[in-house]
């Protein structure tokens, strides 16, 4: 079972994908992404790549994730009509659902699938050997909370001269 | 300053520019847009003058920041992509200081304009396959808030939305091709070490895939057809500042990614024929879609595509002959769209600025007729600009189609003369959507336009330096060139480091 995990870590990464790609309703395609990005990041940690995985976690399926909800809120769809008021706890639980699969399924792991990859050589690699990419990557995450910040100004402050406002959703 | 730390200065110099504007915007009411876009000049003309120090010294200059690991290494590239990135980046800042683009947030406007100039230089510096996709991002994740900053319009958070959902995917494709070249390695990822490394299978073989999947995770960037769809919505909503740092720096800079990550991959796959294909594609689509548009802001976004495709083209022919002429016109073309695009886009958002108090439709050709005569500074630099872009010599388009041109007909036999032809061919077609531009432009004046007022100084500024840019670099191609030469070599040849 154990040594067909990478090759059904790639198979689901294709499958969310084309699902992503595929589907009409955006929350569908959005938590698809989310979940091909999780299986992928299972792959490459799988494949010894455990930085990558890492990053392809926190980037792709967490920040990404976030922002694409964030934006599909301030439109006027169905979509937006589920994720907001009461029904945002549920979609934050299949996302936090997701994501505690993509963890359990590392923890389950025996650690001496992914290679050589130690927790000494772990935070070696990310700290010393890959220090240009924390960098970069600490202003991604920048940029991605100035992004949202953006992305909520219309909802955070509806009386600042805007020109539509978001339409109230009816419950 | 040692030759080694100075290597760092670009990237600290914008990243501590993005931290800078932000602090500047959120804490100077009242005058944030003027702190924050003067911090974020004073970061952009820092890592231009750092950029031209490290120019005069011998390269490639590599630095880790902790003196060891994965670092930069700035090579003739790096110093054209930086160029181009902090010009384009000046020009957008000065512009969006004097129009109403950052919209009362310019503690966030500025971080993000600095951070797609970052992701740009970074491109060009990553030292390793992993960097330039980090990079990559930085730049993506950027734009990704710039296209729909007008979060009021509903139709600039559409146009959001498609540019976000089709790029997220583009970069997981793109990172899957970037992990299927790490394991076919063996985990070596360094462009100095990684063509050696990398070896051609006989068929088909994972080498292929991995060439597959990273063209068509960058391609979703750089707007290759048929990955182009997000483009016409994302440049025609987002601000006009925005536009022009998308059509004049983050696409074009998509394709050198692309240009660079392949670069390390050997003769027996087929990138050259690929990139051929999609770029003769790109280019013949786009124009199609261009023609018949009557949005002017559409028309130029439109009419981004075919240039992504003359880009493509070049590298394709220069991939697939191995010519040096090719990949110099590739990089030049880069160099010119910059101006360009650049120009057009800033032009076309100062016609907007001013109409914008005025009833009815704003951007379609026959609202602007005559707007030549109110407004002679933007509507002449559209007009250069048009000219540029459809290959008029001695304007700054002329040169990169050219060498593309000699470049494919350097191939021997008809299909040399047939890509040649190709070229040639779309740069007539594209005649066919901007002398109407052209021909509007300084028609009779309608009501509206008639009582229009000039071109704000502030917003002349950076149109007319474009404008002259576009001007200069198509009278002496020459000093284009000095900077263009050697990084095509750098692509050309791989990235190797001689020991």
């Amino acid at each position: 079972m154990i040594e067909q995990l990478p090759t059904l870590a790639l198979a689901l990464t294709v499958l969310l994908g084309l699902v992503a790609v595929g589907a009409r309703d955006f929350l569908v395609s959005i938590l698809s992404l989310s979940g091909a990005s999780v299986a992928l990041a299972v792959y490459f940690f799988l494949a010894g790549a455990p930085i990558a995985a890492v990053f392809e976690a926190v980037v792709a399926a967490g920040l990404v994730t976030i922002l694409f909800l964030f934006v599909i809120s301030l439109t006027e769809t169905d979509a937006a009509e589920r994720i907001s008021g009461a029904k945002l706890p549920v979609v934050g639980l299949a996302l936090g659902l997701l994501l505690g699969v993509g963890v359990a399924v590392w923890a389950l792991l025996d650690p001496t699938v992914a290679g050589e990859a130690s927790d000494v050589a772990f935070a070696e690699a990310l700290w010393s050997a890959r220090s240009i990419d924390l960098l970069a990557v600490t202003v991604l995450v920048f940029v991605g909370v100035l992004a949202v910040v953006r992305l909520t100004a219309e909802r955070l402050e509806p009386d600042d001269g805007a020109v539509t406002e978001p339409r109230e959703v009816e419950s | 300053m040692s030759g080694t730390h100075l290597a760092i200065v670009p990237l600290i110099a914008l990243l501590g520019g993005v931290f800078g504007t932000y602090l500047a915007g959120r804490y100077a009411p009242g005058r944030s847009t003027v702190w924050a876009g003067t911090i974020a000049i004073v970061a952009l003309v820092t890592t231009l003058v750092s950029t031209w120090l490290l120019w005069t010294r011998s390269l490639p200059v590599e630095y880790a920041l902790l003196g060891e690991g994965v670092g930069v290494r700035v090579t003739a590239l790096s110093v054209f992509l930086s160029a181009v990135a902090c010009l384009v980046g000046l020009a957008v800042t000065v512009y969006a200081m004097g129009s109403n683009d950052s919209e009362n947030a310019a503690d966030l406007y500025f971080p993000l304009v600095l951070s797609t100039v970052a992701g740009v230089v970074g491109i060009g510096l990553s030292a390793d396959l992993f960097s330039l996709y980090v990079f990559f991002e930085v730049m993506a994740v950027a734009t990704y808030a710039l296209v729909p900053f007008a979060v009021h319009r509903a139709t600039a958070v559409e146009a959001g939305v498609k540019y976000v959902i089709m790029n997220a995917a583009g970069s997981l494709l793109a990172i899957f091709g970037i992990s299927l070249v790490y394991a076919h390695t063996g985990g070596v990822l360094d462009f100095a070490v990684l063509s050696g490394a990398l070896t051609a299978t006989t068929g088909p073989g994972p080498l292929e895939a991995a060439v597959l999947f990273l063209v068509v995770g960058f391609g979703v960037k750089a707007a290759v057809v048929p990955l182009h769809t997000w483009l016409p919505d994302a440049y025609t909503e987002s601000p006009a500042s925005a536009s022009a740092l998308l059509a004049a720096l983050a696409t074009p800079a998509a394709i050198v990614a692309m240009g660079k990550a392949l670069s390390v991959i050997p003769d027996g796959v087929s990138v050259g024929l690929l990139l051929l294909v999609l770029g003769g594609l790109t280019m013949t689509v786009g124009n199609f879609l261009a023609l018949g548009q009557r949005d002017l802001k559409r028309l130029l976004a439109y009419s981004s595509i075919p240039h992504v495709g003359y880009v493509l083209f070049g590298l394709g022919v220069g991939f697939y002959g191995g010519l040096g002429v090719a990949f110099d016109g590739a990089l030049f073309h880069v160099l010119a769209n910059a101006f360009m695009k650049g120009g057009a886009f800033l032009a076309v958002g100062a016609i907007a600025y001013r109409l914008a108090g005025t009833d009815g439709e704003h951007r379609t050709l026959d609202a602007l007729a005559g707007v030549g005569y109110r407004m002679p500074v933007a509507a002449g630099a559209i007009a250069v600009a048009v000219l540029a872009l459809s290959g008029v010599p001695p304007l700054a388009g002329f040169w990169g189609k050219l060498f593309i041109v000699l470049g494919s007909a350097e191939i021997s036999g008809a299909v040399g003369v047939g890509l040649a032809v190709l070229v040639i061919g779309n740069s007539f077609l594209s005649l066919g959507y901007y002398l109407p531009v052209l021909g509007s432009l300084f028609a009779t004046p309608e009501d509206a336009v008639a009582s229009l007022d000039r071109t704000p100084t502030a917003l002349a500024v950076p149109i007319l330096v474009l404008t002259a840019g576009t001007i200069l670099l198509g009278l002496a191609p020459a000093f284009g060139l000095d900077l263009v030469g050697p990084a095509a070599d750098v692509l050309q040849h791989g990235l190797e480091v001689s020991p």
